[in-house]
């Protein structure tokens, strides 16, 4: 071998490694780089992509349901479907929004303007229903999606609506006992975690951490009975219709367990919106309107001062004739004149100037500390939002005269449940007990100890004068009467005060009864408020707390045997299905009185026929009679039922109530 | 022609076509993942693999006709198929299809195809002829000679704009050049000169094409414009980490985070789906793959054969250095795929067609030895 060709091989071995280290520097970076990628940064990277991969979802839990003592739903929660939008995935806003604007009958422009907006999410619509829902799924518009959300129905229309209060587009409670048991009522948020693509869209294929069993609201269940709720709203609409009334109330208290069954207010307001639920009557007057109960507060004077050992029921005083210029500062008048009357005939007859010497007798201090023992001027404690305190003024602003007034209702401002409960503790032989709407002591932020204000013999001889007021003669409540029973009561009729000052030409009518009269069981107190021309509260207030009582007492099966065969001719309540009958149609007529769900033990109705039907009206009225359909096929409307219409209800319990769906049509 | 004698047949280097196989099937496989991409409520399924499969046995087809003949019977056409590819090429702009802003195609009705495929062959054949002419280094003259006859097609090529095959055109020429050795002057000069020329190259890109490049020294710059593709494509396959996340698994492909995941960026989807490891094994396959056209070169029995193998080496050698390490995030984002992984129509037919070349190189490496 030559020395050129040795050199010339050795130049080309040379060339080749240095060719074979360049084309290997260049691999090498490849595997460096993949190493430092996969290896070092792999871990920060992995994370990386989880985020982007991962997004993070919340949903709420059902809002749990309000039932009565019975279990029938006051409240629930219904699936609504509510219209989305993301605008920068709508390809056409324009024929959207037409196609869009035809479903949900509003302007074109206005869904334009939100389908051309910037934000990354608008509602295009809330709560439409069940055809709007199948037409916007039917028109697929990408970048338009349909989501569940809950709404909150009452299927008792204005039933306890002023109780119950109402919930915010969110399902968030606004008012009422909603509001106060929100922290209770409403579902827990859930996190779960869901895929997400790169164009944002997600992806529910393996859903993580979805615990929504577990997120759902608790239930609260409230001591009202609706039957007896709707006895109560019935006869106090009665009352204030018949008296060309402004406003009243009505409070029915079961009184051994200081439960409330009826919480009434008129006007009604139903909380499920729309054009009967005028916000104004949402008003929660049993426990926002502060009045001067006027005669009514004549037992719990009389009580303090018997407690006190001031007077004595046959002590007398001199009632001047129905006129008694009060140490010439004014004069305080009887409605008749009476000369000596005992204690008992003053609750009777309802004297004010009996009452305010029995008040001066007990004297200011006295007067004040028992008015504040029956909880005048402070909240109740009942879960009720903005309670009000009413209007107690301290003792040092007291003077003579406020110490007469006070003494027969005139100078204190007190809400009807205050009076309830001062009363209650009367009915309840001088124990204290706070009055509840939640039947669950858990739940109950109202519950406290008992405390004794009077001895029990204080208590029934006030129970007896209050007998005396309905069943002796002349007694200012003997239109409360009922055959076979005895009754006590005390009437109140209050000259309203005028907003410039000093008494008006407007009153206030009430009526608070014991059922029976002494050791009663039942206290039901009713106000009617600016009553024409009528105003006495025996007149105006206690025909319905009679009307309540009749009808609770058959309700409950504690109305005596020869009563009851007396008011067979004429039901207890219409039936649901009947339409109005029965003591009031003109009421009911006029008002559009809610007719009450029915326990299926007093109703004799029929199933209805639900063929036809919105699924969640089907529902709705089903749910109404406590039954649970269970669910075939699929679809919007029920297509077909069983058991069929017109079978007996008491049928019904022993098999499953089935509906089958269709599609809407 | 001469019969086909069993003794060809048994000179089959089956080693390559055992890594050809295996790359190729590599590449079906990581399409079928590469495919996918959630729904709503599943997964569904583009029907690229089944096009490449398709493709990959029309392919299989060219590369076995390929075979059938001495490869020196190409140094007949290799004037010719130019002189057409130049009047293809220069057809593109009057009656040329434009597809995603760029005219390559040309339609001829019952088949449409892009004239640049014929530049690559064109290229090969001709630089393979001239290179092999005579031995020793090129100088100046021989130099010209091949870039005059190879640099129009390529030229014509990057205006359409295919930024990707010119490139691959013109790096296989590169490759053929070195492997034939320059001059010491030659190489002296231009060792100088083309440091200087390459950044000139700036003034000629397209702003998209700068954008890239500034990209790659910064992809936080623009991290959902220009930087998207090279940062999501780091995430995949970085998130695959040592063993990665299993076959179908890969997220950053199925929630379609990564761009172009089943052409240029399907080795992406690979080493996110099968990891480091994954990764390293399909690199040492491509090495394998490489060595073995660098063999058929080193071994072919004449220097045009040489000069055919060595081409096809650089074509390949080129592509993968060029894709992998834009989908590392080390070199631009240039519209090169990787072979038998990314999916392709064409480059499939021939990347298969290059390799019938060189198995029809490798399979006679002893026939005439003596001659």
């Amino acid at each position: 071998m030559s020395r050129a060709q040795k050199q010339i091989r050795d130049f080309s071995r040379m060339r080749l490694m240095v060719v074979g280290g360049v084309f290997f520097l260049f691999w090498a970076s490849l595997w460096v780089r993949a190493g430092f990628l996969q290896i070092v940064q792999g871990p920060q990277l992995a994370e990386q992509a989880l985020r982007q991969h991962m997004a993070s979802e919340y949903d709420r839990g059902k809002r749990g349901v309000i039932l009565d003592r019975n279990g029938q739903l006051l409240a629930k929660s219904v699936e609504f479907m509510a219209v989305s939008a993301v605008p920068k995935e709508v390809k056409n806003p324009e024929e959207a929004s037409s196609a869009l604007s035809k479903v949900f009958g509003v302007p074109q422009k206005d869904i334009q303007r939100k389908l051309t907006s910037h934000s990354n999410f608008v509602y295009l619509a809330r709560r439409v229903n069940d055809r709007a829902a199948a037409q916007v799924k039917a028109l697929n518009i990408p970048g338009v999606t349909l989501a569940t959300e809950y709404g909150r129905s009452y299927p008792n229309k204005q039933m306890a609506g002023q109780l119950l209060g109402f919930v915010g587009y969110d399902d968030q409670g606004l008012e009422g006992l909603e509001k106060y048991f929100e922290p209770m009522l409403a579902g827990k948020k859930a996190k779960y975690v869901v895929q997400r693509d790169a164009s944002g869209r997600r992806l529910y294929l393996d859903a993580q951490g979805r615990e929504m069993a577990n997120a759902d609201g608790s239930d609260v269940r409230l001591t009202i009975d609706a039957q007896i709720q709707f006895f109560a709203e019935e006869a106090l609409a009665k009352a204030v219709v018949d008296n060309k009334a402004k406003a009243g109330t009505c409070i029915v208290v079961h009184v051994k367990s200081a439960e409330i069954l009826a919480w009434a207010n008129y006007p009604f307001f139903n909380p499920n919106g729309g054009s009967d639920s005028d916000p104004k009557a949402a008003r929660n007057r049993l426990a926002l309107d502060v009045l001067e109960p006027g005669s009514t507060m004549k037992p719990i004077l009389i009580a303090a001062a018997l407690q006190e050992k001031v007077v004595r029921p046959d002590t007398t005083y001199n009632c001047e004739k129905g006129q008694w210029n009060f140490q010439n500062i004014a004069t305080i008048r009887d409605t008749h004149p009476y000369d000596v009357l005992p204690v008992n005939k003053i609750l009777r007859w309802s004297s004010n100037i009996g009452a305010a010497k029995i008040g001066m007798d007990l004297g200011a201090p006295k007067l004040h500390a028992y008015f504040e023992k029956v909880g005048f001027g402070q909240p109740t404690g009942l879960p009720l939002p903005g309670e009000a305190k009413g209007l107690l003024r301290p003792l040092s602003a007291w003077s003579k005269l406020d110490l007469a007034t006070n003494s027969f209702g005139q100078g204190i401002g007190v809400t009807p449940v205050q009076l309830a409960q001062a009363f209650h503790i009367i009915a309840n032989n001088g124990v204290r007990k706070p009055l509840r709407l939640v039947l669950d002591p858990v739940q109950d932020s109202a519950y406290w100890p008992e405390t004794r204000v009077f001895d029990p013999q204080v208590a029934r001889t006030v129970q007896q004068m209050m007998r005396e007021v309905v069943e002796e003669e002349k007694g200012t409540g003997v239109k409360a009467h009922i055959d076979g029973l005895e009754l006590g009561g005390k009437t109140g009729t209050a000259q309203k005060a005028k907003a410039t000052g000093g008494y008006g030409d407007k009153y206030l009518a009430d009526f608070v009864g014991f059922i029976p009269a002494v050791d009663p069981e039942y206290m039901i107190l009713v106000m009617v408020d600016e009553p024409e021309p009528n105003h006495y509260g025996g007149v105006v207030a206690a025909p319905a707390v009679r009307e309540v009582a009749i009808k609770s007492l058959s309700y409950l099966g504690r109305m005596p045997e020869s009563v009851k065969l007396a008011q067979e001719q004429r039901p207890a309540a219409p039936a649901h299905a009947q339409g109005p009958t029965g003591t009031a149609p003109d009421v009911a007529e006029v008002l559009g009185v809610a007719f009450p769900p029915m326990n299926l033990s007093v109703n004799g109705a029929e199933v209805p026929n639900l063929v036809g039907l919105p699924l969640r009206k089907a529902s709705e009225i089903l749910a109404s009679k406590g039954v649970v359909p269970s669910l075939k096929g699929s679809g919007l409307v029920v297509g077909k039922q069983n058991p069929a219409a017109g079978t007996p209800w008491n049928a019904v319990e022993k098999e499953p109530f089935t509906l089958w769906l269709a599609k809407a049509s | 022609m001469t019969p086909v004698d069993r003794r060809l047949f048994t000179h089959i280097n089956w080693p390559l076509l055992l890594v050809l196989g295996c790359l190729f099937g590599i590449g079906v496989l990581n399409l079928y993942s590469a495919s996918g991409f959630r729904m709503g409520d599943g997964v569904s399924l583009n029907p690229y693999y089944q096009k490449q499969c398709i493709w990959g046995v029309a392919g299989f087809i060219c590369m076995v006709a390929l075979t059938f003949f001495d490869y020196r019977y190409l140094k007949h056409i290799a004037w010719p198929l130019l002189a057409v590819t130049i009047v293809l090429l220069a057809l593109v702009p009057v009656m040329g299809k434009t597809v995603y802003g760029a005219k390559r195609w040309l339609d001829f009705g019952l088949f449409s195809f892009q004239p640049s495929e014929f530049a690559k062959f064109a290229t090969l054949l001709v630089g393979a002829l001239m290179l092999s002419k005579d031995s020793g280094r090129l100088g100046w003259l021989g130099l010209f000679g091949v870039l005059a006859a190879a640099l129009p097609p390529a030229a014509m090529v990057i205006v359409q704009p295919d930024l990707g095959s010119g490139l691959n055109i013109l790096l296989l020429l590169c490759g053929m050049i070195l492997y034939r050795g320059l001059a010491g002057r030659v190489f002296k000069v231009l060792l100088l000169v083309v440091p200087i020329v390459i950044p000139c190259g700036w003034f000629f890109l397209k702003p998209y094409q700068k954008l890239r490049i500034l990209t790659l020294f910064n992809p936080e710059r623009d991290p959902l414009g220009s930087g998207y593709h090279i940062i999501q494509s780091q995430i995949a396959i970085g998130s695959g980490q040592m063993w990665g996340k299993g076959f179908l698994e890969g997220t950053q492909s199925q929630l379609r985070f990564l761009p172009e995941k089943h052409t240029d960026f399907a080795v992406a989807v690979f080493a996110e789906e099968w990891g480091f490891v994954g990764g390293v094994v399909l690199v040492a396959l491509f090495c394998i793959f490489l060595y073995m056209l660098a063999c058929t070169a080193r071994d072919a029995k004449d220097r045009f054969g040489s000069f055919l193998a060595a081409g096809v080496f650089f074509y390949f050698f080129w592509q993968i250095l060029i894709n992998m390490g834009m989908v590392l995030g080390i070199m631009p984002v240039v519209g090169i795929p990787l072979p038998f992984i990314s999916y392709g129509g064409s480059a499939t037919i021939v990347n298969f067609c290059l390799i019938g070349i060189a198995l029809n190189v490798s399979m006679r490496r002893f026939v005439f030895k003596k001659t």
